[in-house]
């Protein structure tokens, strides 16, 4: 039934799946699907598939721990580009490659070795150890100066 | 673009970006690293060339880093072997259960075109009208209304087994 669903019927589908149609029109198909079951049946699944889809929705729980994260990720991030703090940049270290903090030691005593000569490159040197991309590194300096400048009070 | 227009850029869009991983991925941790590798992504994207709709580019590779990952979790030892503990709670069978489905969901969503998953995502988690995200990606109206039914139609078949067995419980 679906393949051979014609382009014109997946317009009038979608519309009613999606509550697209006015009284008039919606009252038209809902006659054509009285009298056509198999329709009725491929438009059945389609709403099901429609709300299985729908049900795996984040709930607002976790979005708030991401607004509270994401600036905490960065202040961090920013702080450790300034001092070097070894929990922040163990943090980074993990962010950026994964690695749990505990494996990012070599980083750490990088960082405190360059930290307050310049933030920026301080960063840049920290990522480049942890065989982060150049790249990827130049950019995520990019973003804590963005983000360091932001919280700045 | 330079690097900082490109950072504001992505920040206007980072909760979004975070809602879209976190749908397909359903933790805070793995939605955050998604966020992040995308937002890196988007900052050498603009180097070279500024997308034409950005939050179209974003949600493709959001949706697409996301599945990666959901792959890569399914190939790793199952949820039992890696969290007794978790399986011992009380919430244990549906965090199994929610755990297969969106595996499930992104192998099926995977196999779905480019276009089709766009508009799926965009209409089911983003609630924008078929008439917004035609004029996002560039085709006609009920265009988009053919490729979210045919989206539709093609999660219906992948998820066929799933489906069938919530209705005979």
């Amino acid at each position: 039934m679906n393949d051979a669903i014609p382009d014109a019927l997946c317009e009038d589908i979608a519309d009613y799946l999606t509550d697209g149609m006015d009284a008039g029109r919606r009252q038209a198909f809902e006659l054509r699907l009285s009298r056509e079951p198999e329709l009725a049946r491929a438009v059945d699944d389609l709403r099901r598939t429609q709300d299985l889809v729908a049900s795996v929705r984040a709930n607002e729980l976790p979005a708030r721990r991401a607004a509270a994260g994401r600036s905490m990720s960065f202040r961090r991030f920013a702080v450790a580009a300034m001092v070097g703090m070894s929990f922040c940049i163990g943090y980074v270290v993990r962010d950026v490659t994964h690695r749990p903090p505990s494996q990012g030691q070599p980083v750490i005593q990088v960082a405190r070795s360059t930290a307050g000569i310049d933030r920026e490159a301080a960063v840049i040197q920290v990522l480049q150890s942890t065989n982060a991309d150049s790249d990827l590194a130049r950019s995520l300096a990019v973003f804590a100066a963005i983000a360091h400048r932001k919280h700045e009070p | 673009m330079d690097d900082a227009a490109a950072a504001r850029e992505f920040e206007r869009h980072r909760l979004q970006v975070y809602r879209w991983a976190l749908r397909m991925l359903g933790g805070h941790d793995d939605a955050m690293d998604v966020t992040q590798d995308v937002s890196l992504r988007w900052l050498i994207q603009c180097r070279r060339t500024q997308p034409d709709h950005a939050q179209s580019w974003l949600r493709r590779v959001t949706i697409n880093r996301a599945t990666d990952r959901v792959r890569q979790k399914a190939s790793s030892p199952p949820l039992a072997e890696r969290d007794p503990e978790m399986l011992a709670a009380d919430r244990s069978d549906d965090l199994v259960e929610q755990h297969e489905l969106r595996v499930r969901l992104a192998t099926a969503m995977e196999q779905l075109s480019d276009m089709q998953r766009q508009v799926l995502v965009a209409h089911v988690w983003d609630g924008l009208t078929f008439a917004r995200i035609a004029a996002d990606l560039g085709i006609a109206v009920p265009t988009a209304k053919t490729h979210y039914i045919r989206a539709l139609s093609a999660v219906k078949e992948q998820m066929r087994d799933w489906m069938d067995d919530k209705t005979a419980r």
